[in-house]
């Protein structure tokens, strides 16, 4: 992807901080840091070579692109780039660069290996219980879409698996693009509430967290 | 599968965050909970797989993407070095903004096919939409426009700000909004800060604010303020539209494309009346 070098006046209003420029650009390259810093990636360190495994956890990556683009779209790194060599490398530089530092910070993280398995991106495979859990999730959204009327499933096919934006979405459904956010926020909160009563998420205060959803009135 | 916060406050935070409705005071106490917790964090990740699925697998949820461009982008919203000293005093705080953009989407609802007022404020393209208007905001509110009658698109005063609001849904790639005040005096509104030629438009957007709002006592002066939107399908030079313009007629932006120019390029017009005393 070149999208800074194929478009000098998106590239000029990114340097300025142009918010955007910088959303623009945050949307062209967010899945490729996901990515990375998902699967993970090879390095050497001390002579070594050594293996980041990838975020497994949700938050961990969510923690990890942030910090990535939080530094990323900072003042200076901005006027870094240097402009004439595709951005899609340098911002992964920056999210390897991050998340090496942090794992210097916590050895424990380390996975050493003795010979390199891949370049960077290496997918590790799922262990026995990611796939468990993988197709238990599978199966919970398949019935929670069999509870929902067809206008909301063609919302969720149309808006997440043919990757339309809400205007488009809406705008093949026949509704307002606020009628169409309402309607994904109302389909979010209707798997919360599917999953409290298929009591998959219990015990601790299920009460009040429907209450504060406005599910239960 | 079984999903187990600690408490029921994290499970709150946690749900809402998810869902998109958490506000960033509430994004920072979810995080101090997660951090503290190996046991949320877990059930944190059980949840967001659920909506990952859900959405067909991405690697972060659209509400979750959204939520870190938020995080990660006020430093460039809010840095002091990141905007150029001309347009620093224009700035309303971005906080106070938000309030007066919800007011005038209250106060003025999208119409179901915009129409032009004054001149030419609309112009349908092939296919899409395309329109540009001009809010004046007094005190914090917006001002309801004056009738099609006077001509005008809007009136403000010299404190108000104005706020240019963009509908664009016809496929234009670049965009230029230059004012013209009496006597030909020019003054530069997208890209802010100018750099001599269009940027790339905003699209798909509907009735959604045009940069930031301006405030009119800065280097503004009473009377009228004529506003043009070019739109193009390529870069264009602001000399060669602004000498284009000047050359032009009052009222004479009636028309599609603009003869002249080697690019293809729509205009909108807007008239803007700022009263009050000069300064």
């Amino acid at each position: 992807m070149t999208l800074l070098l194929s478009d000098r006046a998106l590239l000029r209003a990114f340097r300025n901080g142009e918010s955007w420029a910088v959303e623009q650009v945050y949307h062209a390259y967010v899945d490729q840091v996901a990515g990375l810093l998902r699967k993970g990636f090879t390095f050497m360190s001390g002579g070594q070579p050594a293996h980041f495994r990838g975020y497994g956890n949700s938050w961990d990556l969510e923690c990890a692109v942030q910090d990535t683009f939080s530094h990323a779209f900072s003042p200076a790194a901005r006027q870094a780039y240097d402009g004439t060599n595709p951005y899609g490398p340098y911002l992964l530089t920056i999210a390897r660069n991050q998340t090496i530092s942090r794992l210097r910070r916590d050895m424990r993280e380390y996975r050493r290996r003795t010979a390199l398995a891949g370049e960077v991106g290496l997918e590790q495979p799922q262990t026995p219980e990611q796939h468990a859990l993988q197709l238990e999730a599978r199966q919970l959204v398949d019935e929670f879409r069999a509870t929902l009327d067809q206008t909301q499933r063609r919302f969720l096919d149309l808006r997440y698996l043919e990757e339309r934006n809400l205007l488009e979405t809406a705008r093949q459904l026949g509704l307002s693009r606020m009628k169409a956010r309402t309607l994904e926020q109302k389909l979010r909160k209707a798997l919360i509430r599917f999953l409290a009563q298929r009591g998959i998420i219990g015990g601790t205060g299920s009460g009040p967290a429907l209450l504060m959803l406005g599910l239960l009135k | 599968m079984r999903i187990t916060f600690t408490s029921g406050r994290v499970r709150r935070l946690a749900e809402r965050s998810l869902v998109g409705d958490l506000g960033r005071r509430g994004e920072r106490k979810l995080a101090r909970a997660l951090l503290g917790s190996a046991s949320d964090r877990e059930a944190y990740h059980l949840l967001a797989e659920l909506f990952r699925t859900l959405e067909g697998e991405p690697l972060l949820t659209h509400a979750r993407k959204q939520r870190i461009l938020t995080a990660a982008s006020p430093g460039v919203l809010t840095d002091e070095g990141g905007l150029l000293p001309w347009a620093g005093r224009w700035l309303v705080p971005a906080a106070a903004m938000a309030l007066v953009l919800l007011a005038a989407v209250l106060v003025f609802p999208p119409a179901p096919q915009l129409e032009p007022r004054g001149s030419s404020a609309l112009r349908p393209a092939n296919q899409g939409r395309l329109g540009l208007e001009a809010i004046c905001i007094h005190a914090g509110r917006p001002v309801a426009p004056p009738p099609r009658s006077t001509g005008l698109d809007a009136r403000c005063r010299l404190g108000d700000e104005l706020q240019l609001v963009l509908t664009h849904t016809a496929g234009y790639r670049h965009l230029l909004v230059v004012g013209l005040q009496e006597g030909g005096e020019e003054r530069w509104y997208f890209p802010a800060p100018p750099h001599g030629r269009s940027a790339l438009a905003p699209r798909e957007v509907e009735h959604e604010p045009l940069g930031q709002a301006i405030r009119l006592a800065v280097n503004h002066r009473p009377g009228p303020l004529r506003l043009v939107g070019f739109f193009s399908r390529s870069e264009t030079r602001a000399d060669q539209l602004l000498a284009w313009l000047l050359a032009q007629d009052t009222g004479t932006l009636a028309g599609g494309l603009l003869p002249g120019l080697n690019a293809e390029v729509t205009a909108v017009e807007l008239r803007v009346m700022i009263e009050g005393d000069a300064p």
